[in-house]
């Protein structure tokens, strides 16, 4: 028989900033229905960067490597899923109703399957030649990204493109008075469910946990018997998949899109990545909604603060907790 | 003397640009204790990472059960039976004792037997088995990181420096788990600076001195040798000397 004794204390702390942001903004908005539209917003736009952060703060923890090529997977998602929409269209699947939904999702897993499989060229190809030399990643990396963007638009041209979403997730609901669009609630639910995907695999398998150990202290990883370069390819690659579905639900909740798509996201990401405490996901999550929310709430109370709002919280989180929201205890 | 496990034959490492070990030649014995000390900064611990292949050495040979070492890579070397203590514990703390011993295991499956025997000489991982490893005291972590090398059966353990930093109970403690795995026939290289903790459990000793091996012999005959000890260590077994006898040494 297992004791479970003593209990563990958990930090709970950076969890409660998200409704102490959601109700200081209360003050100063207002409108409920208002008030009501600006979260839910916030809070879709912040599992969208939480899924495109995910892998990146996981490549970093592991392997310590800065990718700054992570961007164009983001756009490279985007691009594919219209390609796949639109070839779905012209073989008659129709995009409405809820095949339309099935079509929207073929779409995006199917460019997360691509982006993948680049990932795992570029890290061969690329990320493999920098290990612990970070200048080298930032350079070799924003070189791979600039060609892959380059390619995007031999491919798909310069000009910036429409993706419409299916009819059936147009429009909005009314909750509260509020008109809260559809597509929003379908990426809140899907954002939670994939974290807490994210969560289970992380807590409960082999794999998740080696992958933390990794995070904590490759050589200890190593030393076990594992083969760490495997691992890290396995994250890199899902990583990469991850990017290109956010960036193809990004698109699709812009409805435009042009090959710069990602490089535009990826200072908010990397923001995300460093307040959650490099290498958490945990972190990451809560980092990412917290920059969402209250960059939409400072958008409407000061619109001219609005540029600023994502590294004042930043800052403000690093002077409370200088190693990020749950910090990694690393070892290298 | 027994059949030798593993021989370092002229090894020479550089990390960073430095020359750390410059030709470190020994042999440790299988089923024996074989102790490496020498002052702080003598490359010790530079030999346990050489020999695991975390710092690659640049020159000279590492032979483990007649197969070359060089060259391969640290998880191929774990998987050939070699467990590593590293000073620093290598705790992962976010996850909990059991999850850090499960990553110790080959299978993912504990050996129950081989369990109850880890809890017997260890209590505390049996107490906080489900906590997090981070949260637990120095002593703790030790046998977190120790009951890894022991939750199941390794040819050779590496262990740097176990007591350091550690209450003098649980030194006792990781002595007994040192006993008990001398007992059932491992091999251990312990690098270790408490000299009556070394001296009581080790059969042979390695002396190295500025990334050099500088004697080798028994440990029972270095344990007696006290000019040895002042040579190569500056400091001996022997009791401390009395305030009226060091007043006149110049």
């Amino acid at each position: 028989m297992i004791s479970k004794f003593p209990s563990v204390q958990r930090d709970f702390l950076p969890l409660l900033l998200i409704p102490a942001a959601a109700l200081l903004a209360f003050l100063f908005i207002d409108s409920v229905p208002t008030w009501l539209t600006l979260t839910m917003a916030g809070l879709a736009m912040g599992m969208m960067i939480f899924i495109i952060a995910s892998g990146l703060t996981l490549i970093f923890g592991l392997m310590d490597v800065l990718n700054f090529g992570h961007g164009a997977f983001i756009g490279v998602g985007a691009y594919l899923a219209l390609s796949i929409l639109l070839g779905g269209s012209g073989l008659g699947f129709a995009y409405a109703g809820i095949s339309g939904v099935v079509l929207l999702y073929i779409a995006s897993l199917g460019a997360a399957l691509v982006a993948a499989l680049i990932g795992f060229f570029f890290e061969k190809l690329l990320i493999r030649r920098v290990y612990g030399d970070h200048l080298k990643q930032i350079l070799i990396t924003m070189g791979g990204a600039i060609v892959i963007e380059q390619i995007m638009v031999m491919i798909w041209g310069p000009y910036e493109l429409q993706i419409a979403l299916p009819d059936v997730l147009k429009g909005s609901v009314s909750l509260f008075g509020a008109s809260i669009e559809k597509f929003r609630i379908m990426i809140v639910i899907q954002g939670m469910a994939l974290f807490l995907l994210m969560l289970l695999l992380l807590h409960s398998t082999r794999l998740g946990l080696l992958v933390r150990a990794g995070v904590e202290d490759s050589e200890m990883v190593q030393s076990l018997g594992f083969n760490i370069k495997r691992i890290f390819i396995g994250v890199f690659v899902v990583g990469s998949a991850l990017a290109g579905f956010g960036g193809a639900m990004w698109a699709l909740y812009r409805g435009t899109l042009t090959a710069n798509l990602g490089g535009e996201l990826m200072i908010t990401v990397f923001i995300v990545i460093v307040m959650g405490g490099l290498g958490s996901l945990g972190g990451c999550f809560i980092a990412a909604l917290l920059v969402a929310v209250v960059s939409n709430y400072v958008a409407f109370v000061t619109p001219g603060l609005a540029a600023a709002s994502a590294i004042l919280i930043m800052a403000a989180v690093l002077i409370w907790r200088p190693s990020g929201l749950y910090p990694i205890m690393v070892r290298k | 003397m027994n059949k030798s496990l593993l021989s370092l034959e002229d090894v020479h490492t550089h990390v960073e640009g430095f020359h750390i070990l410059q030709g470190v030649s020994f042999e440790v014995p299988e089923n024996q204790v074989a102790v490496l000390l020498g002052r702080n900064g003598a490359g010790k611990s530079t030999t346990l990472r050489t020999i695991m292949g975390l710092w690659a050495a640049t020159a000279g040979s590492i032979v483990f059960r007649d197969q070359s070492l060089r060259g391969v890579s640290t998880a191929q070397i774990a998987r050939a039976g070699i467990a590593y203590v590293p000073e620093n514990m290598g705790i992962f703390s976010g996850l909990t004792v059991r999850q850090n011993l499960l990553l110790a295991t080959r299978t993912g499956r504990f050996d129950t037997n081989r369990l109850d025997w880890l809890f017997s000489i260890f209590p505390p991982l049996h107490k906080y088995w489900n906590f997090p490893a981070g949260k637990l005291s120095g002593g703790q972590k030790q046998m977190v990181s120790i009951g890894r090398a022991m939750v199941e059966n390794r040819s050779l353990i590496l262990v740097d420096e176990p007591t350091k930093g550690i209450a003098p109970l649980l030194v006792e403690s990781l002595f007994d788990a040192f006993v008990r795995l001398k007992q059932m026939n491992t091999t251990l290289l312990l690098v270790e600076q408490n000299l009556s903790f070394a001296s009581e459990l080790g059969d042979s000793v390695v002396v190295m001195d500025e990334g050099r091996v500088v004697h080798t012999g028994s440990m029972e005959a270095f344990a007696r040798d006290t000019d040895m000890q002042s040579r190569y260590l500056g400091l001996s077994f022997a009791a401390p000397k009395s305030p009226a006898e060091t007043e006149h040494l110049p």
